[in-house]
């Protein structure tokens, strides 16, 4: 247990290099930072992949880092994967751990691929933090959005909520597409089965056919058009992550039909217009989320911090899509002015657990000057702890006195008794 | 002149060529590494190189024949899934088994390419797509179980790591190899297949028996790579796809056939795996990696062109001038086997 008041409070934060001691927040001996400098060394890393919404949850992460009261406490290395494989990654970590590293906050690309690499990182002291993508070794923090109950809803799982919102625009009949991310990934796993699970519950309706959009919208665009021209009287569309391109190929088809979609702007701009659609999906702010959770365990240790972390995420419809004024964050708001960011940009950069988000920050990785962070600690992060119900979902595992069961998602959870 | 003709006869030589090139990276990484190389490190960069060494060897067989061979990533997805599932209650059994299954395929792809005489490139790249999907349908997401004692016989120490011994193995096999008659064969077939007929060497069966040694191998390198990794991936093989091509650009080998070393291959191999431990020293990242292996791609293409067609022109100077003896150099644009 480390006693680093000053970052782990926020107080008296700028005492900087206390005369070759290091940084006041900066402990001595076994919990010295590993490269021997005067501040932690932090990894951010994100997929480089052409994808706004990794680009935003890397800005996040390096830009809260850069923040007061943690800037005199670490350094923050971003690090874009672009050998976007697993066995990339693993070279990756191991050179990061190589370099120093006290703290590794990464989107893992396989939830069991890095476990090796990541065992061989804690075993040398490293947190090691997953955002969004979780992973199952049990000395990785998760931090994603995978298992939560949306603000508002009663189920857990983004695939069964949007299909089941979705369906309700239709009211409950009618014929859809299935536009899925990365086949073969757990994520687009979970929400598929979940949905699916959904779409049980009204016999009325049909998925004419599944395409694999691979969370991208030029991909999703094009498989929307493929799909369109052997189903032009398409009654909705379930999308994942690209769900502009779903919305675009709509368009250029003159056709409005409601839409179960992600996060991105050009959606959520049509919701203002009054498409019929959900809007619902994986925030960014992830990213600095799990670097919140990084430094809390690097600064204030360990102790009392869940290693299963929960993120909060909003459901935006047409009744309820609110300008976010000059593009800053007001409670409730879900949308950036129109006409002001890319077609791909989300205004889910904020978050209740990231009041220090800023549309700047997210694009460029650099905070606001005189922006300070509030730090996480443990009591606040118990608050967002995983449900044991789901945990098998994201550790394939289920905790002591719970077994594994189908839960009524048709995902694979636990139970207890 | 001297010393410029010594250079172009070793630039000539394409495993030379990327020899010389992972030497610069090799030594790039151990001068930029916070604390120097360690044993650890050398063990993972070699341990995670295996898969792409082999899978990229056993193109490379392919490609000597002058055939190409695009079904490597979809053997290697298949292979360490079922490495993952099915295979892994049966123990050590499985491994053999999973090399098996790469032989079944690349005899498949042999049969439709030396039988039915189809296009090696879109045979390949059908047996690729399909796999990819068996893959999938027999692991949906990644997981599954890797048994103990193959990840142990792979990624363990033996004195040194095992990583080290396994590619010291596979150059001695190819040194071996490379002196039998289906070696000798498989260059003759990649530069003159005719030529080679019609002097009675059963040209099919040279490559029927190649498609299947290489099938081999890429069964192996997923084998590998689900040690490696201790899981199985559906998605894990598709960076192969380009990967062992890549891996053979560099080493040399020609893609009209006939020419080039799987000792080259290797190297390739090991130095697309170590550019992003340089680059990652050097603080670079994202797409200029992806700009530079390119890059590295086309000038290890170019100067190997380049000291070729000096070395031609040297010979054929030579032939024009009279009353000068000839001297004895092979021309048939790159390495002999």
């Amino acid at each position: 247990m480390l006693t680093l008041s000053a970052c782990a409070t926020g107080v008296d934060s700028g005492g900087g290099d206390a005369g070759g001691g290091g940084s006041d927040c900066v402990a001595e001996g076994a919990n010295a930072p590993r490269a021997g400098g005067d501040k932690y060394i932090v990894y951010m890393n994100a997929l480089n992949i052409g994808n706004a919404w990794q680009e935003e949850a890397a800005n996040l992460g390096s830009a809260v880092a850069k923040m007061a009261p943690y800037s005199d406490c670490v350094e923050v290395r971003t690090e874009l994967t672009d050998d976007a494989t697993p066995q990339g990654q693993i070279s990756q970590l191991q050179s990061m751990v190589a370099a120093g590293a006290d703290a590794v906050v990464m989107y893992a690309l396989s939830p069991t691929a890095l476990n090796s690499a990541i065992r061989e990182a804690c075993s040398q002291g490293v947190t090691f933090v997953s955002y969004d993508a979780t992973v199952t070794e049990p000395c990785a923090y998760n931090v994603s959005y995978i298992t939560t109950v949306p603000t508002g809803a009663e189920e857990p799982f983004m695939g069964f909520n949007s299909m089941t919102l979705l369906a309700e625009l239709m009211g409950g009949t009618g014929d859809i597409f299935f536009s899925r991310g990365i086949v073969g990934t757990s994520t687009d796993n979970v929400h598929y089965l979940s949905a699916m699970a959904a779409l049980q519950n009204y016999p009325d309706m049909n998925v004419l056919t599944e395409y694999e959009g691979m969370w991208s919208s030029p991909v999703t665009q094009t498989e929307t058009a493929a799909a369109l021209g052997s189903f032009p009287n398409v009654d909705g569309l379930w999308c994942g992550y690209g769900e502009s391109g779903c919305v675009k190929a709509l368009e250029a088809a003159g056709l409005q039909v409601p839409i179960s979609g992600e996060t991105s702007q050009y959606f959520r701009e049509r919701l203002l217009d009054g498409w019929p659609g959900v809007s619902i999906g994986s925030p960014p702010a992830q990213g600095g989320i799990g670097m919140k959770v990084a430094l809390a365990v690097l600064l204030e240790g360990p102790d009392g911090i869940p290693f299963d972390i929960e993120v909060p995420y909003q459901i935006v419809t047409a009744e309820n899509v609110t300008v976010c004024v000059d593009n800053e964050y007001q409670e409730g708001c879900n949308v950036f002015e129109p006409g002001t960011v890319g077609d791909e940009s989300t205004a889910d950069i904020f978050n209740e657990m990231l009041p220090e988000a800023t549309l700047g920050a997210s694009q460029t990785g650099e905070p606001e000057a005189g922006a300070e962070a509030v730090p996480f600690t443990a009591s606040y992060l118990q608050g967002f702890e995983q449900d044991e119900s789901v945990r098998f979902v994201t550790r394939e595992a289920c905790p002591e006195g719970w077994t594994q069961a189908t839960l009524p998602q048709n995902v694979e959870g636990c139970s207890q008794g | 002149m001297e010393r410029r003709g010594f250079v172009a006869r070793v630039l000539r030589n394409g495993t030379v060529r990327a020899a010389l090139v992972l030497a610069v990276f090799l030594i790039a990484w151990s001068v930029l590494q916070l604390g120097g190389l360690s044993v650890f490190l050398i063990n993972s960069w070699l341990l995670l190189s295996l898969p792409l060494v082999l899978a990229a060897s056993g193109v490379t067989l392919v490609i000597f024949t002058g055939e190409f061979d695009l079904s490597a990533a979809g053997v290697v997805a298949v292979t360490n899934v079922l490495m993952a599932t099915w295979l892994s209650e049966l123990g050590w059994l499985g491994l053999p088994l999973a090399v098996l299954v790469g032989a079944v395929v690349g005899l498949f792809n042999g049969f439709l390419v030396v039988v039915m005489r189809l296009p090696a490139i879109a045979v390949t790249l059908a047996t690729f797509i399909i796999l990819g999907g068996l893959a999938l349908v027999i692991l949906p997401t990644p997981g599954g179980r890797i048994d103990p004692g193959i990840i142990d016989f792979f990624t363990g120490q033996l004195v040194v790591p095992r990583s080290i011994i396994f590619l010291m193995v596979i150059a001695l096999l190819w040194l071996l190899y490379r002196n039998t008659r289906m070696g000798v064969h498989a260059y003759g077939v990649g530069q003159d297949a005719e030529a080679l007929r019609l002097s009675g060497v059963a040209v099919d069966r040279v490559k029927f028996g190649v498609f299947a040694l290489a099938g081999t191998l890429y069964g192996l390198a997923g084998a590998v790579l689900a040690a490696v990794v201790q899981t199985g991936d559906a998605t894990i093989g598709s960076s192969y796809l380009l990967a062992t091509f890549a891996a053979v650009a560099i080493g040399g080998a020609a893609f009209t056939g006939g020419s080039g070393s799987v000792l080259g291959t290797m190297l390739g191999a090991l130095t697309l795996t170590v550019i992003p431990k340089v680059l990652f020293v050097l603080g670079i990242s994202g797409w200029v990696q992806r700009v530079f292996e390119g890059m590295l791609i086309i000038a290890a293409v170019l100067v190997g062109a380049v000291a070729t067609q000096s070395e031609q022109r040297k010979v054929q100077a030579v032939k024009t001038t009279p009353k000068v003896e000839a001297p004895t150099v092979s021309v048939s644009g790159g390495e002999r086997p």
